[in-house]
């Protein structure tokens, strides 16, 4: 008697802000913003990519929902690219301290 | 289809102008937006409200059809000039804001919808399928060693037929080893299809470390909390502690406080840049339940210890 094996694909994904590994041009077209666009969030320090001339850039994944974020600010709240980043600065501060706030909790 | 009464969602009187609309559209934006509000399913609810009658009140044609049809408004009534004219209006934004593109159907009946939908299925392009986002719950040692696990979701899927239906669907995943608190990995092409030829959209899942009595988490660093005894923090001790990443003998100095950290250099999370393993000393004191110990702390006074020096009071 034969023995049935079940076979199950185990899906391996990839860290997302881990690897490093988008190009400005797909961290573009993954974020619908347009490379001039990213390479003001890099001037404003918002993203931060490794390597040295902008076609060595690259971006980690979690840059996408970051991007998306800092659009979502200057749209709807109707502000420049700095108001953005300060919002974004002043939102993962908050994150921290709610992280540090729970932990403190008994 | 319910009519929505614009000036009262924004809270401002029907002869309202530009710069009242503009200002309290910020301050409503502000107080709402999803992304400075994160999980407060009300206030998104309020937001996209806030947005849509903005987009109507802000722009002075709009605003106009808007006073002079809106109250009696009914589905089909629009003409077919009126929508033409809105829809070369779209607002190019791709992809922008958060309440953009999901609008009332009281809305669209009036506007139309043309123009305004990044993410609408009735583009003749090739369209990249939506993003699926999941969160799983795991327990520390599984961001320690890694492991797997059975996920089920519902998902749009793309039926026989051509239509998209939301369908379940059970996927096995690896939980990698060394991932941070609120870390993500992202499954290539497992989100919902694309249309007319484009590719399937990715599937995030979002790890969250679950509460555990001893250890907490925040991104790679994972804290530790350790009760010792007056006697072992005023002489020193070894004491061992077990940890995520194996038993560790811990040397508490003489003369350590509470609330003093130690902190172990790349023992929390085994991420590309290893977390940190802080322990937080915490004296607990023996209670005062017995002869015994009553008496060892009668023999204590003998210290005449002040912890009241500074106040320069006795």
């Amino acid at each position: 008697m034969g023995v049935k094996y079940n076979i199950i694909h185990v899906h391996q994904g990839r860290m997302v802000d881990e690897e490093e590994d988008l190009t400005l041009m797909e961290l573009s077209r993954l974020s619908r913003v347009s490379p001039t666009g990213l390479i003001e969030m890099v001037e404003e320090g918002i993203l931060e990519p490794s390597g040295e001339r902008v076609r060595e850039w690259r971006f980690s994944f979690s840059m996408v929902e970051r991007v998306r974020r800092v659009t979502r600010f200057q749209h709807d709240l109707e502000v420049n690219l700095a108001g953005a980043a300060l919002a974004l600065h002043l939102l993962e501060k908050i994150v921290k301290l709610e992280a540090m706030l729970q932990r403190r909790a008994p | 289809m319910n009519h929505k009464d614009y000036y009262s969602i924004l809270g401002i009187d029907k002869n309202a102008d530009a710069a009242k609309i503009k200002k309290t559209y910020r301050q409503l934006a502000r107080k709402y937006h999803p992304d400075v509000n994160h999980n407060n399913a009300a206030g998104e609810k309020k937001f996209k409200e806030v947005v849509e009658a903005y987009e109507v009140l802000k722009d002075p044609e709009k605003r106009k059809a808007y006073d002079q049809y809106g109250a009696n408004w009914k589905a089909g009534q629009r003409q077919q000039g009126q929508q033409h004219q809105y829809q070369q209006q779209g607002n190019t934004y791709a992809g922008g804001g958060f309440g953009g593109g999901d609008y009332s159907d009281f809305f669209e009946s009036m506007f139309g919808s043309g123009g305004h939908r990044g993410g609408s299925g009735r583009s003749p392009f090739q369209q990249k399928g939506e993003d699926v986002n999941a969160s799983l719950s795991i327990p520390i040692e599984e961001a320690y060693h890694g492991s797997s696990r059975t996920i089920t979701f519902t998902t749009p899927t793309l039926s026989p037929d051509g239509q998209v239906e939301n369908k379940k669907k059970t996927l096995h995943v690896k939980v990698p080893k060394g991932i941070k608190n609120g870390g993500k990995i992202r499954l290539k092409g497992q989100g919902g299809p694309g249309q007319n030829g484009g590719a399937a959209g990715d599937m995030y899942i979002r790890f969250d470390i679950e509460k555990h009595p001893i250890f907490s988490v925040e991104g790679a660093d994972v804290f530790l909390t350790l009760p010792i005894a007056p006697w072992e923090a005023a002489l020193g001790a070894k004491i061992n502690v077990s940890t995520p990443a194996g038993a560790v003998k811990l040397n508490i100095p003489t003369g350590s406080a509470s609330g003093q950290k130690m902190r172990l250099k790349g023992m929390g999370i085994p991420a590309k840049k290893p977390g940190n393993l802080y322990v937080e000393l915490q004296i607990v004191l023996p209670p005062a339940e017995n002869d015994k110990a009553r008496q060892l702390y009668q023999k204590m006074q003998e210290l005449n210890f002040n912890p009241r020096e500074y106040f320069g009071v006795s």
